[in-house]
């Protein structure tokens, strides 16, 4: 398993805008999130993400089965990145 | 639920109409184009005060016709057994496909819609959106870490 840390850049957090972002850049991979070493939860799952309940400036964990880091990658950037922003 | 043959509907495929009293169904799919942005398939039908059963029931009927191109259509009522659920139910059998949900959340039908791209069949969607909304519903458990502001601070309000 592959796994990246990354901090949360969004200003607000996690919520449901940013959330659908990266949910949405999530769909079609295995990727999983998780916080605070929590189990891990479904990355393309907007709800399961907004769970969480990430704060600005929070870290939290991307893992993948498997040696494929690729889509890991693109989406720990797309967190460190201010998606209220955009 | 419904269609349980070998030939399903994809929910990529499939319409969406909610319904509820009051302005409750154009306000969750203006809470929902406000996170997901403009959806194509989706319509409200409110039942506002002033509106007849019988202007309820056109104005179904419209929502229906407005979705005839999909292949099914997926309804989206707040309360079992209120006029929007009854008259829905009375409209079903007017045409094939169409699937009708109750005690509708803003979970759900995020679920629904957010996940509909995904090649599952009308069925399956329906079904782990309904786990959703059930488990988008609930009492929030403050963690103990973040039971108190910080310590000493007198201006919690």
């Amino acid at each position: 398993m592959r796994t990246r840390n990354v901090i949360v850049a969004s200003a607000s957090g996690l919520h449901a805008r940013p959330a659908r972002v990266f949910a949405s850049a999530a769909a079609g991979t295995n990727v999983r999130i998780a916080k605070n070493g929590a189990e891990p939860v479904d990355a393309s799952s907007i709800l399961r993400v907004m769970s969480l309940g990430v704060a600005h400036g929070e870290e939290v964990t991307l893992c993948v089965e498997g040696d494929d880091t690729t889509a890991l990658d693109r989406l720990a950037e797309l967190l460190a990145r201010d998606l209220d922003a955009e | 639920m419904g269609n349980h043959n070998g030939d399903q509907p994809r929910a990529a495929s499939c319409g969406i109409l909610v319904t509820g009293h009051g302005r409750f169904a154009g306000g969750l799919v203006g809470a929902i184009e406000v996170i997901m942005g403009p959806q194509d398939g989706l319509r409200a039908v409110d039942f506002p005060e002033t509106d007849t059963a019988a202007q309820l029931r056109d104005n179904l009927t419209r929502g229906l016709a407005a979705l005839e191109d999909h292949d099914a259509i997926v309804v989206f009522c707040d309360l079992r057994g209120g006029s929007p659920f009854n008259v829905m139910n009375e409209l079903r059998g007017t045409r094939n496909g169409v699937e009708i949900l109750y005690g509708v959340n803003l979970p759900l039908l995020l679920a629904f819609i957010s996940e509909r791209d995904r090649g599952e069949s009308v069925d399956a969607l329906i079904r782990s959106a309904v786990e959703d909304g059930h488990s988008g519903l609930g009492r929030f458990e403050v963690p103990a870490q973040a039971a108190t502001p910080s310590d000493g601070d007198d201006d919690w309000a």
